[in-house]
This record gives structure tokens, sequence and C-alpha cells, in this order.
């Protein structure tokens, strides 16, 4: 078994007793089958001295548990990294930032505490998935929808607090944003609520979240000053009918006011969550025509790539629109798009889905896309079979994922510029003159790249840290910086965060220090260190 | 327009290795369990893209074990039925199925206190034979090793499955079909044999 750094075996063997005592033994985990399935599943520093490990695990059964184990942690100074259901995939799953942490896993903590499909809320507690969230309003036949990412095998507070995203509707999309209020154990054991909840018997916790004062919430999201033990959520109300409908623009330049037009409809509330593509560059190797106007030196310009369309009638650019309300209302905000874009891109065409009612017919379901509609599924996982795209799978991704702008120009710029970093960088790229960017975000682009993982190669996993390192100076240098990595990355990706010398990091240090002197929690998440440790990085 | 999926499948393929979602596991041994008799399986779990798991399927059917048919995606199963089931207690499963739903499955059953007990892998090699390697209980393993090298491997492994006894020492075999198999090109994956069981089974 090991032990946690700095944490010598009479205080370890004695703190154990104390996290028993609290949680009781069977919820104790110190047996190496049990703390190996706390690591990351796609580490990209799978079997290497470096990767993060886990000294033991501790699953409390609510904050009043949390908070006796916090304070058991914080007597032994013992490095603690709290988890919800640990399926952080390709941002670093359930593994530490600071090996031999002992994880603090909330996933005994799922009850949902409320859903209120009058007002639109919900609270619940960190160990409550997804799919729990979706059966308990299912089974109630509440007028609400949930907003999930895609698996929907994790925690809405955890994905929450990690700036998760999803797919329905503008600000519910973004997790963090859609909170309202939580409650959270500091490191000194403390039960604080945020918001209106820390008005005794408050009404609105789930639904005003400012309450009086400071807001504090964001220093709990990719933070480490406490545990988060319960959250509010705002929800969509259940929309009576959904339909799709699929613009596209004929010339490369059409991209700018493509973008334009979908931003004012989607900031005006008018749709749901778009969705970029090219008509030109499909998935796979391009055709062989193609593929030789892509080798020219200096690349095809402008006029090639609409004569290449051209003859292809084929537009360069589409996107698909989604539509959220009554039947009524779906149809007038279709047609308003319609005539936005056709009164300032000429050649515009669109392709009109079926409107389909709630709740939807099995045929209805099985085709549509399901977290589009608010329900959680696990479909995602069943493209590791081989195809001609995917011929050798192996072990897993890690996400690179750099905000850009939201405009057709911002587009454009990342794909020559991450094209042309490849280039320098020897590697095949992962960008092409047609990548967009994934639309998660309500304000943003998310210009997103996925590294493979090998459970075998680690020369490979290497090469691939070293140019996910790069491309991460690359993105700074253009002002784009990314939103969300592994813990492997996050001191780079910190780093790049330097204005004026780093203050945010500086300022993100001096409250840790303030509210964690011990530094316990979560030890170097976002790359924020505890000062004992900060000294010895330095 | 692109779905996650085909987004995630194009960028893996234009990625230096090809890569794909689910962890493909290595034939590591599984954790050594305490004797006791075989568990009776709530279901196996047959995967639609693969004859050979069609034939599985089959095998474990007529030996009395219901079947769930997965084309990859557990949702409905996992959603509708076993998380359920695993509320009011754990269960063991068994399947031959590509990684995806072994992946999903097997971590979803850690949070019910269930491990993989028997794992195998089952592989085309370039020259059309396909190679097994399992590990799992001695007895069973050594039992099966012979049967693997048939043609008719799909189901010797549902009985090996289906009848999986749980012993306290576990075992490694790798076995490579005697002849090349003619149903190898419908293989989307490389394939897992499996049992999840319950973790009391375990040796403290």
């Amino acid at each position: 078994m090991a032990i946690p750094p700095g944490v010598s075996n009479r205080d370890w063997q004695t703190a154990l007793q104390q996290f028993t005592q609290a949680v009781g033994a069977q919820w104790v985990f110190t047996s190496d089958e049990d703390i190996a399935l706390y690591r990351d599943a796609y580490s990209p520093l799978w079997g290497e001295p470096e990767e993060r490990l886990v000294s033991a695990a501790v699953a409390p059964d609510g904050a009043e548990q949390v908070s006796q184990v916090v304070r058991v942690a914080n007597r032994f100074r013992i490095p603690i990294y709290p988890i919800s259901t640990g399926k952080n995939l390709g941002y670093g799953g359930s593994a530490p930032n600071l090996s031999g942490s002992v994880v603090i896993d909330l996933k005994r903590m799922n009850r949902v505490i409320e859903v209120d499909d009058k007002r639109h809320f919900a609270i619940v507690e960190p160990g409550v998935a997804y799919f729990d969230l979706y059966r308990h309003i299912q089974e109630r036949g509440l007028k609400v929808w949930i907003d999930c990412p895609d698996p929907g095998w994790g925690s809405p507070i955890g994905n929450a607090l990690d700036h998760g995203v999803g797919y329905t509707f503008g600000a519910y999309r973004d997790h963090f944003h859609s909170h309202c209020g939580l409650e959270a154990v500091l490191p000194n054991g403390d039960v604080v609520r945020t918001g209106m909840g820390a008005l005794p018997g408050a009404k609105t916790w789930a639904e005003y979240r400012y309450g009086f004062g400071p807001t504090v919430d964001g220093l709990f999201a990719q933070g480490n000053l406490g545990i988060v033990t319960k959250m509010g959520f705002h929800l969509l109300p259940a929309p009576e009918a959904y339909q799709t409908s699929v613009v596209t623009v004929p010339r490369r330049n059409d991209i700018v006011p493509l973008i334009d037009i979908v931003n004012e409809l989607e900031h005006a509330g008018l749709i749901g969550m778009p969705e970029y593509s090219s008509p030109l560059g499909g998935f796979g190797p391009p055709p062989p025509e193609l593929a030789e106007l892509l080798k020219r030196p200096g690349g095809p310009s402008e006029e090639d790539f609409d004569r290449y369309a051209q003859q292809r009638n084929r537009g360069s650019w589409g996107c698909r629109l989604q539509f959220y309300g009554s039947p009524k209302v779906v149809a007038a905000h279709l047609e308003h798009a319609k005539d936005r874009f056709n009164a300032v891109v000429a050649g515009a065409t669109f392709q009109d889905g079926e409107l389909l009612r709630f709740p939807l017919t099995q045929e209805q379901l099985d085709r549509v896309h399901k977290v589009a509609v608010g329900i959680p599924n696990m479909s995602i996982f069943s493209i590791g079979a081989r195809t001609a795209l995917n011929p050798s799978p192996s072990d897993g991704h890690l996400w690179f994922s750099p905000i850009i702008p939201k405009t057709g120009e911002a587009v454009l710029e990342a794909q020559r510029v991450f094209m042309d970093a490849f280039a320098k960088l020897g590697m095949p790229s992962m960008v092409s003159p047609f990548s967009m960017p994934a639309t998660w975000m309500h304000r943003a682009f998310i210009f997103i790249m996925a590294f493979p993982i090998s459970r075998t190669n680690v020369a490979q996993n290497q090469r691939n840290r070293a140019a996910f390192g790069e491309l991460v100076k690359v993105a700074a240098q253009h002002g784009w910086g990314e939103y969300r990595t592994a813990p492997a990355f996050q001191d780079e990706v910190m780093a790049a965060y330097s204005y004026n010398n780093n203050a945010l990091l500086r300022l993100h240090e001096t409250i840790k220090d303030a509210v964690d002197p011990n530094g316990i929690i979560a030890a170097g998440r976002s790359g924020i260190w505890p000062r004992h440790l900060r000294r010895a990085r330095a | 327009m692109p779905s996650r999926r085909e987004f995630i499948q194009a960028g893996l393929a234009i990625s230096v290795t090809p890569v794909a979602l689910p962890i493909r596991e290595s034939v590591g041994a599984v954790p050594s369990i305490a004797p006791h008799a075989s568990q009776p399986l709530y279901c196996i779990m047959c995967d639609t893209r693969s004859s050979w798991s069609s034939a599985f399927a089959r095998e474990a059917e007529r030996l009395g074990v219901r079947v769930e048919r997965t084309s990859g995606d557990i949702t409905d199963f996992w959603f509708n039925d076993l998380s359920r089931r695993w509320k009011d207690g754990p269960v063991a499963i068994g399947g031959l199925t590509a990684h995806g739903p072994l992946f999903c499955l097997e971590r979803l059953g850690w949070d019910h206190g269930l491990r993989v007990v028997l794992r195998g892998t089952h592989r085309v090699l370039d020259t059309g034979h396909v190679e097994h390697a399992i590990s799992g209980p001695s007895p069973a393993i050594t039992a099966a090793r012979a049967d693997l090298a048939g043609a008719d491997w799909p189901s010797h492994v549902a009985r090996l499955v289906t009848r999986c006894p749980v012993a306290g020492r576990t075992t490694a075999a790798t076995v490579r079909s005697s002849q090349p198999d003619s149903r190898r090109a419908d293989v989307h994956d490389t394939l897992l044999s499996w049992v999840i069981a319950p973790k009391a089974a375990h040796v403290p």
C-alpha cells in the first residue's frame, strides 16, 4: 500500500483508522485491486513513473461524513482528491494531480434532493449521474429537460465543476453557468452554502444565484478550495416540439456571414446548439483531386475551393440549426432564420428535418440525436469497433481544447495556425481546411482535437505529450487558451494564462494559502499548488 | 452534419495513430477470487455485429441463459434493465462483445461491487488464424484450452462463460486456432469474452 507523500506511516495508519470511524470499514479502500480502479483509463502517462496514482480511497455518504473525512485529512496533512462519478475521460478521469492523494469518492452521495418543473430547477448530490436525474424526471412525468454531455454516465456536479458542456439550448449547455447555488466542505471541515443557500430556510437557493455579497461559486470549479456536496441547476422547460434545418452556403468566404447569422440567432435564443461542418471535407482521406489541390504550395486559393465545390454541386459550409418550442414557435423561428440567410448569403439552401413532437415514438427516439433532446446515453462507446476510418483502434484519447472566437475569420485562422503547427512538428495534421469547431460553448468555439493514447507505446505517448505542449504554446501566441485539460497539462495551460506576470495564478495561490493552509485538497488542480509543494516545484 | 461520433472517428483517423474511445484491454491477469460455485449469470450479452458473437449467443441460449443483444450501444440494457437489477444487488453477467460494451459495463460494475473475473481477447491475425488469450479461474481455463483451437470456438467460449467456475486461483492461457477462420471478414473488432461477477466472491 502506498503512503501519501509527506505523511509518516504512523500518521497514515491513524488517519486510516479515523477515516474508517467516519465512513465505515467497507468504504475505505486500500487494496491494490481497489485503488487501481482510480487510474485514469486514458492517462497520457500510462505505465510511466510520472503516472498519477492514488494511495487509497474513501467513500462518504453525506456532507457530514465528508466533513469528518476532511477534518481527519487536515489534521494529518493528507492530500485528498474529490471525484463524483470519476468519468472525466479525456480530461483526467478520476486520477489526481498529485500521486499518493487519497480519492474522496462521492458516488454514494447519489440523492436527487429536489426537482421542480414549475420553477425549473434541480438540486442534486455529486454521485447523481445524468442517467439518475433523467430517470427521476421521467418516472415522475416532470416537464423539464436536463442538458447532458455525451456520454451520459457522468455527474451533473462533476461535469459542471470541470466546466463541462452539453447539447441543447443556450446557457443550459454551459453546465457551470446553469448551476445555481452550491454546498461545499472547506479544508477545515466547515460546510458553506453559497448564494441564497447561505440564508437559513431560503426558498430560492436554486433560482437566484447571487444571494448577497461577493460570489464565490467559481472558486470551486476547476478549483481546490473545497468539496462540493450539493448543487442546484436551472433546467430547461420541456419543449413541445423540435426540428432541425441544415443551411448550406456555397462559397468559402460565406463562412463569415454564416457564423455571424448563426450567432445572432443563437444569442437571441432562437436556436439551440448549432453544428457546423463542411460538405467538402468529409471524414477520412480526401479524394485524389482534392488531395492534389491541398498539396499546392501555399495551399489552394479561395477561388480554387469555390471551383472545386461548384464542380461537385456542393456547398462549402453547412450548419445544422436546432429549433425548440411549440410547433408555432419552431415554424416562426425557422422562417425567420431562412429570411436572415436569404437576405445576406446568395445561394444559401436549406434542408428541413421532420417536426418532432414530444413524447417521441420509439422509432423517432432511435434516430434522433439523443443528447440534443436531453436524453443521456452511451452510444459513443460503440465507435470502438474497427472501421475504414479507424482501422486499428488503440487505447483512448486526450482532448486538446482551445477556445477561439465565434467568427469565420477565427476559424480560418485556427485552421491555418494549427496546420502549420503540425507541419512544424513533423506530424500528420489533425486539422484540415475544412475543420470546423465544436459549438458546445454558448459564446465561444472550441477548436477541439483528440490526441491518441496508447497503453503499450510509451514513445508515442511521449511524442504526443510534447506535441500537446507545443500546441498549448502556439494557441497562447494567438490569444487562444484551453478551457479544460488533464492533470498532466494543467501546469502548462495555467502558465499560458500569464497576464501581468501570472497575476491570476498568484491570486489563486493567495486564496489557496488562506483557505487551505495545509494544502490538502486537490493539490495542483488547474496548476494551483499549495505553498509547500509550490516551493518544491519552483 | 457530423455527429460527435463521426467527429471523433475523423479526428482520430487523421491523427498520428488511429484510435478509438474505449481502452483496449490486454488480457492482464484478473484478480483471484474466493472458491465457490459458478455464478448463475443474469444474462449474457451478444454483439450482433459479429457472427462469432451470434454463435456464442446461440449456444448460451441453448444452455438456458438469457441473451441481451447490442450493436455496440449498451444504453437501453443499462438504463432499462441492468442498472435497476444491480441496485437490488449485484448479479453476474457475461458476454462476447467488441470493446465498447465491456469497457462501459466493467466500469459501471465497479460502482456496484462487481469485477471482471474472466477476460479473453479473440483476435484475428494476419494469417486468418484466431488467437485466444484468456485469463480467469484456473480449472475453467485449463479445461477450455484445447477446445478453443477449433472452428467452433464461440460455442466453447459460451460454455466457458456460462459455466465459469469461480475458484481461488487464476491463470492465463493463449491458444491459436488450428485453421484460418473463414468468418473473419465480418469481424469489426477484436472480440472480448468476459464475466463480470460480484466482488463479494473475491479473496479479501
